[in-house]
């Protein structure tokens, strides 16, 4: 095992006493309240994956509270192990969160004996999996420059600032629903290059993000 | 190895505090103690040390090598705020080290807590002061560490507690191959295990040199007011003045010089910072 995969592990320990049983509960009863609002199974699989984002910054706030950036400092960890673990500690939670929520959905669709597809779930999957990566690509640089308290607030800005953006522009893209037609139509036509697109798109903000936090977690001081 | 930590030229500056090109050696196979007042720069030298902070300019080398990631895995860390999680058992503590030390000896820690009495699912939070110290001790020492850095350890400790922990440092300097750099300000703690002292004071390093020299080289001097002559206003140190008369810290070579009326005392290391500091003071 190297340095890396122990720090996933120590990631996953140092949440471990805040992982309980009730907080399961209560994430499971919020998803199918949810999902009896909505009548979407889908629904499931983002609110798990909302909730795992709480998981995803549980490391700061508890390091924080703790003064556990020094204790990786005396394990001998080097800055930048604790930065990429600490996102693929992130995109774990994503993805199992996201998987959980997979579980319950089709588990749902079976109880009340409506349609299911693994497929489709699995493409919602991977879209809240890019929508969610993308708001801790923005959480985890302010997390590492500034701590969990002084940026939680900014931190949580994208959770406002997403659904705005979609209102509005989706707004904006009504208005100009015959000059985007071409356009869209297009998208339709060639959907793996769009994909394709979005991935790499994807990709660089990942990268992008690592390397703000790698620059930012080099100069603190503990 | 002769050095288990060689500082050179090491600054430090804040808003408000300055570390200045402090340069001094901790000596391997021996406690050295690292003393002076609060704000100092005691906790500000460890933190250099164990790369918590970036120095300004200098350099550190700890057991040989300047990377401090590199050497920390040797080193057992004892600091004043326990670093580990809260909601951790002793038993949680175990098992994260034991995925980082290569060298991680559980039996020993075991035994360790054991020894001081610390149950394997109390979660740090509820432990006292020092029964926390003590996990971090019980980790320091079951690493194969070669040495210990400790900042503060038995302040706000029982004297029991504090003893315990002198003696368990005591029993590490006895193989040779270990050194201890012990901070504090509770200097009797010192005065009984210590081998050698830095002392610091407003971020500059005053002695670096073996305890019983520095005990040594000052004696306290008493007497009536009209007793202080030309060599005690210019050489005395932290000169305290009451309504029925004086006292003084004075470097040992003055002391011939001195009436032989007056009357002169041994100093401990508590004395010796006490006069140190009131003289920067004024």
């Amino acid at each position: 095992m190297n340095t890396t995969q122990r720090f996933i592990i120590l990631d996953f320990l140092t949440i471990k006493p805040y992982v309980t049983f009730k907080n399961m509960i209560i994430f499971i009863a919020a998803s199918l309240f949810i999902y009896y609002g909505t009548q979407t199974s889908y629904t499931i699989i983002g609110t798990m994956m909302g909730f795992g984002s709480l998981y995803v910054s549980y490391p700061f706030a508890v390091g924080e509270k703790n003064g556990i950036d020094a204790l990786y400092l005396f394990l001998g960890i080097k800055r930048k192990t604790v930065i990429i673990g600490r996102y693929l500690y992130a995109l774990i939670i994503d993805i199992s969160l996201g998987l959980i929520g997979i579980l319950m959905s089709v588990g749902v669709s079976l109880l009340f004996g409506r349609e299911y597809s693994l497929i489709e779930n699995l493409i919602v999957m991977g879209a809240m999996l890019m929508i969610f990566t993308l708001i801790q690509c923005f959480q985890l640089p302010l997390y590492f420059k500034l701590g969990y308290t002084k940026s939680k607030f900014s931190a949580y800005l994208p959770f406002l600032v997403i659904p705005a953006l979609i209102i509005i522009l989706g707004q904006f893209f009504g208005n100009l629903k015959n000059t985007l037609l071409p356009i869209a139509t297009w998208i339709v036509a060639h959907p793996y290059i769009i994909i394709g697109f979005i991935i790499i798109v994807w990709l660089c903000l990942i990268m992008l993000s690592v390397l703000l936090s790698v620059r930012y977690y080099e100069k603190r001081e503990f | 190895m002769k050095n288990a930590i060689e500082i050179s030229d090491l600054t430090k500056k804040y808003n408000d505090f300055t570390l200045e090109n402090i340069s001094f050696n901790v000596q391997a196979g021996y406690i050295t103690g690292f003393i002076g007042p609060n704000g100092a720069g005691k906790t500000t030298t460890l933190k250099a040390i164990l790369g918590m902070i970036h120095s300004d300019s200098g350099y550190i080398k700890v057991l040989g090598d300047n990377n401090a990631l590199i050497t920390n895995a040797e080193i057992g860390i004892v600091m004043d705020n326990s670093f580990f999680v809260e909601d951790w058992t002793s038993a949680d503590v175990e098992k994260v080290m034991r995925l980082f030390y290569s060298n991680w000896n559980s039996v020993q820690f075991y035994e360790y807590l054991k020894r001081f009495n610390i149950g394997l699912t109390k979660k740090i939070r509820d432990l006292s002061r020092g029964m926390k110290v003590k996990v971090m001790l019980a980790t320091a020492l079951s690493h194969d560490a070669k040495l210990l850095l400790l900042d503060e350890p038995t302040s706000g400790l029982d004297p029991v507690a504090r003893e315990e922990i002198c003696e368990l440092l005591s029993e590490f300097v006895g193989d040779e191959s270990h050194s201890v750099f012990f901070s504090t300000h509770i200097t009797s703690d010192l005065e009984r295990i210590a081998d050698y002292i830095v002392f610091i004071l407003n971020g500059r390093i005053l002695y670096q040199g073996t305890k019983d020299e520095l005990l040594e080289s000052y004696r306290l001097v008493k007497g009536g007011l009209n007793e202080i002559d030309q060599t005690l206003q210019e050489h005395a140190i932290g000169l305290r003045k009451f309504p029925t008369g004086f006292e003084a810290m004075i470097p040992v070579a003055l002391l011939d010089s001195l009436s032989p009326d007056l009357l002169i005392e041994s100093v401990d290391l508590d004395q010796i910072i006490i006069f140190m500091n009131k003289e920067e003071r004024q």
